[in-house]
């Protein structure tokens, strides 16, 4: 019998949690207006940064209290979509562009003109990133920062390897760069340092990585008005370079993510590569100085480009239903304000998050943070590429169709991608491919 | 209904208000979602059996179809199998007996969430802590690509998900096997019964009710694994890993199919409802009557 | 004769090492993982005694100076949602359990097996109808929300396992404590469900371990920090650009070490119940 009383004491301790649990969960009412908003910066500095510049921001708006919610990126999608459904939205959103097209598309968002054009004509918006969230004759979204690719590579690594620390130029430059920078150390016949890093993962990431190659090839997702246009020699060559150089890759990127690159590059495993200069604050943090950056390569010929990915602010209808509206716009503006813009740029992820206004790329409040001091020229260079940028499908200063955000969704330029690298099949074939999924998702 | 009866149905109306309202009901919401073309969610257009014409004739749901059935028989012969052995290697009294099975049961009760972490991290090729040792041991010669592979990565999948079940099925077979009386062996073993026979006569009757009773736990524990595919391959590499209620949710929430992804999960649940239907009839009840 | 069962008995511990390691080593890995420095682990040097352990992982999981991101919090909600799951899962289990093995009624069959087969929906494809309604419970973004859901999610099953339970109490007790005056109700609690006790935890603990991992339903309802439970906290890490991978690896330990102290001292009861549910 002592066995059956020692289940039945436990579970009278179940019990009396529950009760606690009952009773926890009151809520508090005030009478100041309350925002909430969703941002998906998880990492605890970036969290910390929002945080410092909400703080500021209630002390100069007493009545106003405003809530952060971390919602990962990977829940971002299925959570947005289910809570306009359901009615449940926040205020507002921090987004990209396509994510911008997906709220617009399920009815949940309002346009934003007055506060683009007052910011715009205040700090001076870069245009590239403002097109992006402009279509049916309105902006949906209040670019905040944005993001930007440049050619990291560990100088050490070149002088030693290669005999320069001036970095390749043409992506011709960066395959023979990356031949000498393959290098098996220690003899044992295993490689030790790969001269690129790329992906071929089917992810976001790995589409991040291509539109970084195609871009510089000029491809195109779409014509002008909006039909697929995929298919085309430039996306043929951008995919055989993308072959070419996967050839210096480790052959286990084919399953990388953002996580695992930057855990190989921090590594030393990897010499070069397209990528965020945010590694910057790891990097230092770590008290390593050998990280640098420049213009992506470009083929033979070509145009300078790279991929950019503006980060907006999407207004939900809840908002104006809430007549919060006023108080979501004043957030707006001052989160623009070049110094308390650097916060959420420079102090949020060094080198990640930049400027998307000309004042605020100039403010000093930006170049003065350690970071980026620290690493001045990859950042002049980060800062400056932000004009030369463009992103999939948003590449003509407006937004000429709509679905670029179910492509991307479906990851469909990844599975371009896997198709080269892990199945290797012709890129003709992949581009063909590539094209008739594009106008698949069309209709 | 009389009284009785009808106390009967009082007794059990928490538990069936609970699936009617978060089983049935989303149920007939799906199904009649599936008959209609919705992009976002918002808009819907009747498009009759259009959803499912699309989706008999695509070619990722027939490379699901077959992944699920892959993943979901593969590993049900192997988390009937192993444990099968390993109980039949552990059916013995040996000190610490208690301390061990208590220990076998935490890859059981370990979320998804933390598996996922720990595959991606453990088996990363080029700094995972398995390919090193691999490597050390001179099994491979190069790093194993287990998650980025089309080869590779539904079987590792397969393997961990394997391996989170064999300690608990392997208990619930040691259990089946602690029911049969220690003097039956040995009146068996007195007439001279060989190992085999041991196993045929007497361990598979015993244990049989068990087996059957794993069958269903692991096929359904097997079939609806969702996010553990999601967070390690997303589904691919291309759609190597790519099972139904992967494409049931990436239909939903990343193309915004709803209609589509509606129709893909109309169509898993009434073929599960017919495989159900079936084992009850044929499988489940001769079990219990032995 | 003697050696041989030596060898024997030696080969016995030897298989039952194996296994066990075979079982453990990724949590042990993982956990002499965390102990490392960032710098460590994203360089692949990760020894199975760390050389210089730290807890500079743990560190910011317990003292981030914000109401966010806050391990003990993640801990607390995911506490408290277990335990609540647990409680009424078993409560509204050994109700059902009981009704499917005292009274006769039409349909009692295709009932006590529904408690099994509802699990071969795929959950996935219920998100989102199951938001709507419960937006329109105004339960969104709410502990008991989530709550209840779990508790869908468990009961049918501990329902089921319960049945057998009370199938293989006699009768006859009852019996003769409604003799004595006691009703119904009276009868269950003061004297069935005590005879069922072993099989009342077994439901509580398979609730509270399947309320713990459950991160679907509760990434898409809850979007409040202070609310959110372990797997919501854990995913923060993961996923994008930036994993901190030290901290995740610290937030892994720290998601499991709570269930593992909950459930060591209980599994050999649950086992036990476990078992005699799935052979009677």
């Amino acid at each position: 019998m002592r066995l059956k009383s020692k289940p039945r004491r436990l579970t009278c301790i179940l019990l009396g949690v529950a009760v606690l649990v009952l009773i926890n969960g009151v809520a508090f009412g005030a009478d100041k207006v309350k925002l909430t908003f969703w941002h998906h910066e998880a990492p605890s500095h970036r969290v910390m940064a929002f945080q410092k510049a909400i703080d500021m921001f209630e002390k100069e708006h007493p009545n106003i209290k405003v809530k952060q919610e971390v919602v990962s990126w990977g829940d971002a999608w299925p959570k947005t979509l289910s809570a306009i459904r359901a009615g449940t939205t926040p205020d507002f959103e921090f987004d990209i562009p396509d994510f911008n097209l997906s709220a617009y598309m399920a009815g949940g968002i309002i346009p934003v003109d007055d506060i683009v054009k007052e910011i715009d004509e205040k700090y001076g918006y870069f245009k590239s990133n403002v097109g992006m969230y402009r279509h049916d004759g309105h902006y949906w979204g209040v670019p905040i920062w944005t993001m930007v690719f440049t050619w990291l590579y560990r100088p050490e690594y070149l002088k030693e390897y290669v005999g320069t620390t001036d970095p390749p130029k043409t992506w011709d430059e960066v395959l023979d760069y990356a031949k000498k920078l393959t290098v098996d150390k220690d003899g044992d016949g295993k490689v030790d340092i790969y001269g690129i890093g790329l992906t071929a993962s089917k992810s976001l990431c790995t589409q991040e990585f291509i539109w970084s190659v195609m871009t510089t090839y000029g491809v195109r997702i779409y014509d002008e008005n909006g039909k697929a246009n995929f298919n085309t020699p430039q996306t043929v060559k951008a995919l055989e370079t993308y072959k070419k150089l996967w050839e210096y890759a480790p052959p286990a990127a084919t399953g990388w993510i953002w996580g695992e690159i930057e855990m190989n590059f921090a590594g030393g495993k990897i010499a070069m590569m397209p990528y965020f200069p945010a590694l910057q604050k790891r990097f230092y943090d770590a008290g390593n100085l050998d990280l640098e950056g420049a213009e992506l390569p470009v083929p033979g010929g070509g145009q300078r480009s790279t991929i950019i990915y503006p980060n907006a602010i999407m207004i939900f209808k809840s908002a104006e239903k809430r007549g919060v509206l006023d108080e979501v716009k004043q957030f707006i503006r001052f989160i623009m304000k070049p110094e308390v813009n650097a916060i959420l740029t420079a102090e949020q992820e060094p080198g990640g998050f930049l400027p998307v206004t000309e004042k605020a790329a100039e403010s000093q409040a930006y170049w003065d943070n350690k970071y980026i001091s620290a690493f001045k020229n990859l950042n002049k260079v980060a800062v400056n590429e932000v004009k030369n940028g463009t992103l999939y499908g948003f590449t003509h200063g407006k937004v000429v169709n709509k679905t670029i955000g179910d492509v991307i969704g479906a990851n469909t330029l990844a599975e371009v991608v896997q198709k080269v690298i892990i199945q290797d099949e012709d890129p003709k074939n992949a581009a063909k491919w590539g094209h008739k999924k594009i106008e698949e998702l069309s209709d | 209904m009389n009284k009785k009866q009808a106390t009967g149905l009082l007794y059990l109306a928490p538990v069936l208000i609970l699936i009617i309202a978060f089983f049935l009901y989303p149920s007939i919401s799906i199904i009649k979602t599936s008959f209609y073309q919705t992009r976002y969610g918002i808009n819907f257009n009747f498009a009759g059996l259009k959803n499912y014409l699309v989706i008999f004739g695509d070619e990722v749901f027939h490379a699901s179809l077959v992944n699920s059935l892959i993943w979901t028989v593969t590993g049900l012969i192997l988390q009937l199998t192993i444990p099968l052995g390993t109980a039949l290697l552990l059916n013995q009294r040996f000190g610490g007996n208690t301390f061990a099975r208590a220990t076998m049961l935490v890859p059981w009760i370990t979320p998804s969430v933390i598996i996922a972490i720990m595959a991606r991290w453990i088996l990363e090729p080029e700094l995972g802590m398995l390919n090193s040792i691999l490597l050390r041991l001179g099994i491979v010669d190069d790093p194993i690509n287990f998650l980025g592979s089309t080869t590779a990565a539904l079987p590792t999948l397969i393997i961990a998900q394997t391996w989170q079940f064999i300690p608990f099925g392997t208990l619930l077979i040691l259990a089946a096997l602690q029911t049969i009386p220690r003097a039956l062996y040995d009146a068996m073993k007195v007439d001279g019964a060989k190992p085999m026979q041991l196993f045929r006569y007497l361990i598979v009757p015993k244990i049989s009710p068990m087996i059957g009773f794993m069958v269903f736990l692991a096929f359904v524990w097997n079939f609806n694994v969702f996010d553990k595919i999601w967070l390690t391959t997303q589904g691919g590499p291309v759609n190597a890993t790519m099972t139904l209620p992967v494409l049931v949710y990436k239909r939903a929430f990343k193309t915004f199919r709803m209609g589509q992804s509606s129709a893909v999960g109309t169509i898993t649940v009434v073929g599960l409802i017919i495989l159900g239907i079936i084992y009850f009839k044929y499988l489940w009840k001769p079990i219990k009557q032995e | 004769m003697v050696t041989r069962r030596l060898i024997k008995r030696l080969l016995l511990y030897l298989a039952v090492l194996v296994f066990l390691f075979v079982c453990l080593f990724p949590f042990g890995w993982v956990l002499t993982g965390s102990f490392h420095s960032l710098a460590q682990i994203m360089e692949g040097q990760i020894h199975w005694i760390p050389k210089d352990p730290t807890l500079e992982n743990y560190i910011p999981l317990f003292f981030s100076k914000m109401g966010i991101k806050n391990f003990p919090v993640y801990i607390l909600n995911s506490l408290m949602i277990g335990c609540a799951t647990a409680v009424l899962s078993s409560i509204i289990a050994a109700l059902g359990g009981y009704g499917l093995s005292r009274y006769e009624f039409y349909g009692r069959d295709v009932l006590s097996r529904m408690m099994l087969f509802i699990y071969v929906f795929p959950v996935v494809l219920l998100a989102l109808p199951i938001n709507e309604s419960m937006a329109k419970l105004r339960l969104v973004d709410s502990r008991l929300g989530i709550i209840l859901i779990h508790t869908a999610l468990a009961a049918p099953f501990c329902t089921w396992l319960l049945r057998s339970f009370f199938d293989s109490i006699p009768k006859a007790i009852e019996e003769s404590a409604a003799v004595d005056g006691a009703n119904k109700i009276q009868t269950l609690i003061w004297i069935v469900l005590p005879l069922a006790a072993p099989g009342v935890l077994t439901a509580a603990v398979y609730s509270l371990v399947s309320s713990w991992g459950e991160q679907m339903f509760a990434s898409i309802l809850i979007s409040s920090d202070t609310m959110k439970t372990l797997p919501l906290g854990i995913a923060m890490y993961t996923s994008e650009q930036y994993i901190e991978w030290g901290q995740l690896l610290a937030g892994t330990v720290l998601t499991f070490v709570p269930l593992l102290l909950i459930f060591m001292p209980l599994s050999k009861h649950f086992l036990q119940g476990f078992m005699e549910g799935a052979l009677k």
